[in-house]
This record gives structure tokens, sequence and C-alpha cells, in this order.
């Protein structure tokens, strides 16, 4: 299996042969980031997959991606960012609950509490929906950060800006997500006093 | 009673959206989506990577242009500097260039393009075709190249500024408001025509397997030499051919030429004595008995003849060729058979488009001089104006 240099270096000279390669390297990061961001596969799932591949590639070429984090780390860098895009477009267009509606609910297991995992879901649909209208640097922070799990100092490298400008945009971010879910941010040892 | 499930606290929600269970799909359609997605990727690499190589081309065409231009330019300057250079650098310059002209440099021979400016560097020969014309102008003088002349233009030097006049016939004006000094001496085989603040005529003709010297002065004075001893002072409109002085003896009290010579000296002058009242009106060599029989009416008539020839070539100068030819024709009913009017005349004529009375004048300058220094440009104004005679 050829390495992420190795990959990426291919995809630098044109080669097109490694894209299966790439595909099954990066496609279970791609699809997951997606589906945290829209809380499911939407219609147009595989539409935004491609989409964000071909921003890899984009970036990959370009010589944006600095190699200073793994590939995967890049590629949901890259999957969240379209994937909110992709949100916040359709926030504009007032279109989300049309497309809703249309959605097939995720089925409900059996043996759990049907109301609180209903109400559990349209919290988190909450979530989203506000993660979709804040200022999408600090969105993408916090999503990076607090939903996928990356570290402060990977989140500044992903989005090419500072330690201390990821840090800055990810306690604006948490503050604002707060406030709009009218709760008061708690004090976190990454925030600065 | 526990603590109400709902709503949750934010970090909550944020860490159970993190840990959302994704569900597996179905395997047809990964597989299709893989397909899907693999043949855009593939796609996008090859547009990436040819968007990358026209980008790339692109960047080294604007380089190549913007070094092209560059270098154009640099040369260009280098080109315009090195002009200058060579303009500073040059004694005088060859320019008004007609017809076929060839100068001969450091053995270096070049035919000059019609109006070009060629900047003499050494020793130069200037050879005009008989068609063509030429300028050689430097900071003292402009010498005018008549048609058939061959020059040489030795390096100037603070003293004087030397031509060589081998054959052919120049006209030579100097700058007498010029600051320089030195004097401007136009060399003949048999002759050394030296001048400081003048518009003189100098030809060179072979006759009878002999070369002679014409010297024709239109304004201020000029001294005429031979082997080195002053022969004659010509005032304005005299005229003087080496003709008139073969064999001549030269008196031995003969004296050097002043720096700053003034025309009004030369009819009164005591070495050489021009004689008006002759029809080409020569200069007498000095110590000859007709020096001697000048008096003070020569001197009047002179002075008189002198000064109407003045006026018309003042009036030729300011472009009055109407008035030149009055004032020509009016000087040659009181002094006919003076050359140098009858050519300015015939000149003026054919200037003024009045191709019949030109030739005319030139066929009756023609019977009057055959030889005479301009008898080949009266020659062909004389045929040129034939077929349109005979209509």
């Amino acid at each position: 299996m050829p390495s992420d240099e190795e990959l990426i270096d291919a995809v630098q000279r044109g080669d097109h042969q490694v894209a299966s390669v790439i595909y099954e390297r990066l496609v279970g990061v791609v699809d997951h980031t997606l589906y945290r961001v829209f809380g499911r596969r939407e219609v147009d799932h595989d539409d935004l997959v491609q989409a964000a591949f071909e921003q890899i590639v984009v970036t990959l070429s370009r010589r944006s991606y600095a190699r200073a984090c793994s590939l995967r780390t890049w590629a949901s860098s890259i999957a969240s960012h379209v994937g909110f895009n992709a949100l916040r477009s359709r926030r504009r267009e007032r279109r989300i609950l049309d497309r809703e509606a249309g959605i097939e609910a995720e089925p409900v297991r059996a043996g759990i509490d049907v109301e609180g995992e209903a109400s559990a879901r349209a919290e988190l649909e909450r979530l989203r929906f506000q993660l979709s209208e804040m200022k999408s640097t600090h969105a993408e922070a916090v999503f990076l950060h607090d939903v996928l799990g990356h570290e402060l100092a990977e989140i500044a490298l992903m989005t090419q800006v500072s330690v201390s400008a990821a840090q800055s945009r990810l306690v604006r971010g948490r503050r604002e997500l707060f406030r709009r879910l009218d709760h008061v941010a708690p004090r976190r040892k990454s925030e600065p006093s | 009673m526990s603590t109400p499930r709902f709503p949750s606290q934010p970090d909550d929600m944020l860490r159970r959206l993190g840990s959302q269970v994704v569900p597996v799909e179905d395997p047809e359609r990964v597989e299709q989506r893989r397909e899907q997605v693999v043949a855009a990727l593939s796609r996008a690499i090859r547009a990436t990577a040819e968007r990358k190589r026209r980008t790339l081309r692109s960047r080294l065409i604007w380089g190549v242009g913007i070094a092209a231009s560059l270098a154009l330019g640099i040369g260009f300057a280098a080109r315009a500097e090195q002009q200058a250079r060579d303009a500073a650098s040059a004694f005088s310059t060859v320019a008004e260039v007609t017809g076929a002209v060839v100068v001969t440099e450091n053995g270096d021979s070049r035919v000059l393009p019609r109006g070009s400016d060629f900047p003499l560097h050494a020793q130069s020969d200037i050879e005009t075709a008989p068609e063509a014309e030429a300028e050689v102008r430097s900071e003292k003088s402009v010498v005018r190249l008549a048609p058939a002349t061959k020059l040489t233009a030795p390096r100037s030097t603070l003293a004087e500024e030397r031509y060589r006049l081998a054959v052919g016939k120049v006209e030579v004006s100097v700058d007498k408001d010029s600051k320089l000094t030195r004097r401007v001496v136009v060399e003949t085989p048999n002759a050394e025509v030296i001048v400081h603040g003048t518009v003189f005529t100098v030809g060179v003709a072979t006759r009878d397997q002999q070369t002679t010297t014409e010297v024709s002065v239109t304004r201020g004075s000029v001294w005429v030499f031979q082997r080195g001893v002053q022969v004659a002072l010509l005032g304005p409109a005299q005229h003087w051919s080496s003709d008139a002085v073969v064999g001549n003896t030269v008196p031995a009290l003969a004296p050097e030429p002043p720096l700053a010579p003034s025309p009004a000296l030369a009819p009164t002058s005591a070495a050489p004595v021009i004689d008006n009242a002759t029809p080409r009106r020569e200069a007498t060599p000095r110590g000859l008995p007709r020096a001697a029989a000048s008096d003070a009416k020569t001197t009047s008539t002179l002075a008189e003849q002198s000064r109407m020839f003045q006026d018309a070539i003042d009036a030729r100068n300011r472009g009055e060729d109407g008035r030149a030819v009055e004032l020509f024709t009016r000087l040659l009913s009181r002094y006919p058979g003076y050359e140098e009017a009858e050519v300015q005349l015939f000149r003026a004529q054919k200037r003024l488009g009045r191709t019949a009375a030109a030739a005319a004048e030139a066929r009756r300058y023609l019977a009057q001089h055959p030889q005479g220094f301009a008898h080949e440009e009266a020659r062909d104004l004389a045929l040129s104006s034939l077929p349109a005679q005979r209509r």
C-alpha cells in the first residue's frame, strides 16, 4: 500500500491511477464526517462525498496541504468544511424542512425509549442548526475539536492558522453556540481567562 | 426524582454528536458510490494536473515575454547610449544625403541610404555619384557636396578644419558666430582656400588634362593660397580660377593671412586685386601689372557689384526667388558676364518653375562660359527643358 506521501506525490504529478487508492483510504473518514454534520445520509450524500474528494485533490495539487498532519485528518477537515457549507446553503434556501420531510427517518431500535430517542434527535438537530447559523470558522473549530476530537494543534494545521488563532476561534465558537442554546458556557482549561 | 434528561448541556450534546453511531450502508449503494466518486476523482486529478501545466506554460510564456521585453529595452537603451556616444565622439556628420553617396572610413566603404546621418570619427573620403548630393556638418561649418564630388575630411584640430577636394564642387558655409576660432580650409590639388566666416564655393575640374580650381564667394571673404603663398583675397561675388595664375610668380613679401579677416579689406588689399570688369571676374595674381592698375573707380564698381549681388543672395536666402530673379537680372544688365549671378539666376528661375526661362538662361550661360563651374548643371537644365519646349 502506498504511503500518504506517495499518494500526494502521485496526485501532484497528475497520476489518475491512484484515484481508487485515495478513495479507499479516505472514504470512511469523509463519509463519517458528513454523516455527523448532517445527522444522516442525505439524498445527495454521494454528491457531497464526491465534492469533498474533489476538494481534497485540488488542495493536494495546489500544495495547500502542508503534510504536517495525516491525510485522514486533512480529509476530515475538508469534509466538514464541505458539509457545513452545504448545510448553510440549505438553511439559507430555507429548503431544509422540505428536504427533511422527504427523508425517511432513521429506524428506531427496538427496546429503546422512543420519547427519549426523539428528544435526543431533536436536540442534536437543534445543535446542528445553530452550528450552521454560526460564523463558519467558529463552527468548524467547535465541530473539529468537540465533535471529531481533533487537537487544537491539528486544527491549527488543518485550517492553516496559528494555534492561538485556532484556540480563539474555538472559545468564541463555544461561547456563541452556548448563547444560542441559552446556556452559559462553562470555563475550560483551554479557554483563556 | 432523577434530574431531567432534557434539555442537555451543550457539552453533552457535542459529545453525543461525536459519538453518534454511523449506520452501515447497503453494499450495493457503497459500490455504486465508489464507481461514481473514483471516476470523478480520476477526472479531477487529470484536470487539475492539466490546469497546472497550462498555468505553468502561461507563466513561462509571460516570463519569457517579460525577459524578452527587458532584453529589448536594455538593447535599445544601450544602442541609444552608443549612438549618443558615437555622436559625441564624431567630429562631423554626413547628412542630407540624396542619391548614391559613398563614405570610406578606415578602409571600410559604405553606401549611405537616402536621408541618413552618418557620424565621421576618423579621416573619411566622401564621394557623391553624378546625381547625388550630401552635406558634411561640423560645429563650425557646413560643406555641401555637389554631384560627382570627392572630398576628404580629416579629423579636425583645434587650429583648423581641413577638407581636401579632389574633384567636383563644394559650397562651404562657415558659421562666423561660432565660438570656435579654428579656421576652415579647403585644399584642392593646386590651391588652398582659407576662411573664417563666409559662404563660398570651391570647384575642381580637369580641363585639357589640367586640374583647375575655381573659387566663388557669396558672403564674407576668403584667402586663396598656392604653394603656401597667398595669391588672392576674394570678397563677396568675386571669383578666382587657378587657370588665370598658371605660371604665376609669387612675390616674396606675401603677408600671412590674419586670423579674423574683414570682408571690407578685400577690394583695397594691397596683395590680390580682383578685376571686376572682366566677365569671369578673376582675381588677378599679386605682383602682376593688372594689380597695380587697380584704382578707386574699380573699387567703387566692385563695391556696387558686391552690394547688388549680396542683395540678390539675401533675397534668395529669404526664399524670395521672384525678388532674387529680379535683382540678379538687374545686376546682369549692369554687369553682364557675371558668372555666379548668371548661375544663381537660372537656379532661381528653376525653383520658381519657370523651366523655359531657366533653360534659356542656362543656354546663355553655356554660350558665355562653356567650361564654367556650373556648365554641367546648365547643360542638364537646358537639355531637360527641350521636350517641354517642343510641345
